[in-house]
C-alpha cells in the first residue's frame, strides 16, 4: 500500500475525508484549508456542523462563519447541527434561516443552544430529525394548540429552559409518534394546566426544576417508560397511571427526605432500581433553610419495595438524623432488596463509621441484602 | 482465541507480500466485503488481498477477532456494561501506532468494508489533527511542501474564514 506516498488522505474517498472533518468541531475542519491546495475545499466534504462561540468572542463574525459554512457545504443531508451561542441573542431571523436551511438538507440531529430560541414552524414538519436539543433563556415556538405538525423520526427532545418557555417545550410532545426520550429541565415553572405525558413509545423521562415545578397535576400514562428521573423541587402531586415497564427510577428531589418521596415511592410499583441523588449543588443554592425534619414514615409500605426493589443508592448522603431515619426504614421494609449502596463525603471520619455501625445494627427486611460504603475515611466497606 | 475454534471453519487470507493468514470464519465475517463473498459463493479458500501488505493484515485480523469474540450489543444489559467498557479499551489500545500504519490500515478497513474499523481509524486521526497548527499537521499528514498555498491564496483562505482562525 505504498506507506511512502505524500498525503494519502487527500487521496481517500471522499467519505472518508468527510467522516474524518465531521469529527471535529467545524472551525477545526474548515482550519484544513490551509495546509495545502488539495486541502483548500475539502473542508465542504462536512456531513456534522458543529459551531461554538463564546460570550465576547465574534458573535457577528460567528454568524458570516455559520452562513458561509452553511452556503458551501456539500452536503445533502446533516447529520448533526449543533449551534452553541452560550446565551447570547442571535437575531431570530438567522437563527430561522439557519435551521430552515439545515431542515432543507435533511437534518438529523439539531442542537441549538442560544439566548433567544423560536423554533420555525418548517423545523416541525421535518421529516428527517431524530434529535431535537435546545438549551434557551427563552424559548417559544409558532405552535398554538390547534396546529398541526409532525415529526415523525423524532425520538430524543432534551430541552433546557433557564428563562421562561417550559410549557412550551411540553407543546412539543403530541406531534412526535415515535418518541422515546424526553428531558425537560428548568429553573422554574407555574402552571395551573395538568402535564400529561400519554405517550406509548416513551422508553426514558427526566423532568427537573431547579427552583420551584409546579402544575395542576403531573401525569404519567407511559406503559412502556423503562426509566424515569425526577429533580428539583415540585408542587404538584404526581399520579402513576402507568408505568408498567419501570426498571430504574432516580430521584433528586429536595427537600430530602420528604411527603413527595413517599407518594412517588408508591407510585413507582415495579421499579427495580432506585437512585437518589442527595441535595445536587443547584438545589443546594437556591434553598439553604430548610426544616430539619420532612420525613414521615408511610402508612402502607409501598409495594416496589415488598416486591421488585431490589437495587439502591444513597448518593451524597449528608448523615443527617432524617437521611438515616429514611434509610433505616428502606432497610426495614424492602424485602428484596439485594445491595444498598451509599456514598457521602464527610469532613469527619468519626461521623462516617458512627453511621455504618448504626446501618450495620438495624434489621434488615431482606435476608439478602449486603450493605456498600462508599466515603472519604475508607475507599469502601461492605458487609 | 477460544478452544472450540479448531472445529469451525476457516478462511485463508493472503497478503500483497504472499503471506497467508488462517482465521476463522466468524472472525472473516466483521468484514462486510468477506462475507458478501462468502454468501455469493464466490470466495475459494483462500481470498488473495492483492493491496493490503501482511503488517497491515495482522493488525485487523487482531481487531476482527476480538471484536468477533465479544458479545454483540442487544445480548444482555447487563453483560453489555463491560463488554463496551472492555472493547473500548481494546480499541484505544489498538489505535496507538504510527500515522502510516493508520493510513494503511484505514485504506485496507474501507476495502474490506469493516464499518467499526473504519470508524475507529477515522476518529484516530481527527483527534490527532484537531486543534493542532497548520505547520503540525501537515507533518502528521505528510503534506507535501510543492502543494502548499502561496501567501496571497492561504491569506485569501484565512480571510474568508476569518472566525475559524481567531
Amino acid at each position: 500500500m505504498g506507506s511512502k506516498n505524500v498525503d494519502r488522505l487527500s487521496n481517500m474517498p471522499e467519505e472518508i475525508l468527510s467522516e474524518i472533518l465531521s469529527l471535529m468541531p467545524t472551525k477545526y475542519a474548515v482550519r484544513t484549508s490551509i495546509l495545502s491546495k488539495r486541502w483548500r475545499y475539502n473542508w465542504t466534504l462536512v456531513t456534522n456542523i458543529d459551531i461554538n462561540v463564546h460570550p465576547f468572542h465574534g458573535l457577528l463574525n460567528c454568524c458570516a462563519f455559520v452562513d458561509r459554512v452553511l452556503d458551501l457545504c456539500k452536503t445533502t443531508e446533516i447529520k448533526l447541527f449543533r449551534l452553541r451561542f452560550s446565551n447570547l441573542w442571535v437575531q431570530k431571523s438567522r437563527l430561522t434561516k439557519w435551521i430552515d436551511e439545515a431542515v432543507r438538507l435533511n437534518v438529523r440531529e439539531l442542537y441549538i443552544q442560544s439566548g433567544l430560541l423560536k423554533l420555525p414552524l418548517n423545523l416541525l414538519t421535518c421529516k428527517t430529525l431524530t434529535k431535537l436539543t435546545i438549551e434557551s433563556n427563552n424559548y417559544c415556538d409558532g405552535l398554538d394548540r390547534q396546529t398541526p405538525f409532525n415529526l415523525p423520526c423524532l425520538k430524543t427532545i432534551d430541552i433546557t429552559v433557564f428563562g421562561i418557555g417550559s410549557r412550551n417545550a411540553l407543546k412539543l410532545i403530541r406531534g412526535c409518534p415515535v418518541l422515546e426520550s424526553f428531558s425537560l429541565q428548568m429553573i422554574h415553572c407555574s402552571e395551573e394546566e395538568e402535564c400529561r405525558f400519554d405517550i406509548a413509545t416513551l422508553k426514558h423521562l427526566k423532568l427537573k426544576t431547579w427552583k420551584w415545578g409546579s402544575f395542576k397535576k403531573v401525569v404519567l400514562n407511559v406503559p412502556n417508560l423503562e426509566d424515569l428521573t425526577i429533580g428539583g423541587r415540585w408542587g404538584s402531586p404526581f399520579v402513576m397511571e402507568d408505568l408498567s415497564s419501570l426498571v430504574s427510577v432516580t430521584f433528586s428531589l429536595y427537600p430530602e427526605p420528604s411527603h413527595l418521596w413517599v407518594e412517588l415511592l408508591k407510585g413507582i410499583i415495579g421499579a427495580k432500581s432506585l437512585s437518589f441523588l442527595i441535595n445536587d449543588s443547584t438545589a443546594q443554592v437556591c434553598w439553604t433553610n430548610e426544616p430539619d425534619s420532612c420525613w414521615f414514615k408511610p402508612h402502607l409500605v409501598p409495594t416496589c419495595m415488598l416486591k421488585t426493589l431490589r437495587t439502591m443508592k444513597y448518593e451524597n448522603c449528608k448523615l443527617r438524623k432524617d437521611d438515616i431515619k429514611f434509610i433505616e426504614y428502606m432497610l426495614q421494609n424492602a424485602e428484596v432488596l439485594k445491595t444498598l449502596t451509599i456514598t457521602y463525603k464527610s469532613e469527619r471520619m468519626e461521623e462516617e463509621m458512627r453511621l455504618c455501625a448504626e446501618l450495620l445494627k438495624c434489621p434488615r427486611a431482606s435476608r439478602y441484602c449486603e450493605i456498600h460504603f462508599v466515603g472519604n475515611s475508607f475507599e469502601s466497606a461492605s458487609s | 482465541m477460544s478452544t472450540s475454534s479448531s472445529s469451525s471453519k476457516k478462511i485463508v487470507l493472503k497478503s500483497a507480500d504472499n503471506e497467508t493468514f488462517e482465521i476463522d470464519e466468524i472472525v472473516a465475517l466483521e468484514s462486510q466485503a468477506i462475507k458478501n463473498m462468502i454468501e455469493d459463493e464466490c470466495a475459494d479458500n483462500v481470498i488473495p488481498l492483492g493491496n493490503i501488505d501482511s503488517k497491515t493484515l495482522s493488525k485487523i485480523i487482531e481487531y476482527c477477532k476480538k471484536h468477533a469474540e465479544s458479545p454483540k450489543k442487544d445480548d444482555n444489559a447487563d453483560i453489555d456494561e463491560k463488554a463496551v467498557e472492555d472493547l473500548k479499551s481494546f480499541d484505544a489500545e489498538f489505535a496507538k501506532v504510527d500515522m502510516p500504519l493508520i493510513q494503511d490500515i484505514l485504506m485496507a478497513a474501507n476495502f474490506l468494508n469493516i464499518d467499526n474499523l473504519i470508524g475507529l481509524m477515522c476518529r484516530t486521526i481527527a483527534d490527532r489533527i484537531k486543534g493542532k497548527t497548520p505547520e503540525e499537521i501537515r507533518k502528521i499528514l505528510n503534506i507535501n511542501k510543492n502543494d502548499l498555498l502561496s501567501p496571497e491564496q492561504e491569506a485569501k483562505a484565512r480571510e474568508e474564514n476569518s472566525w475559524a482562525f481567531d
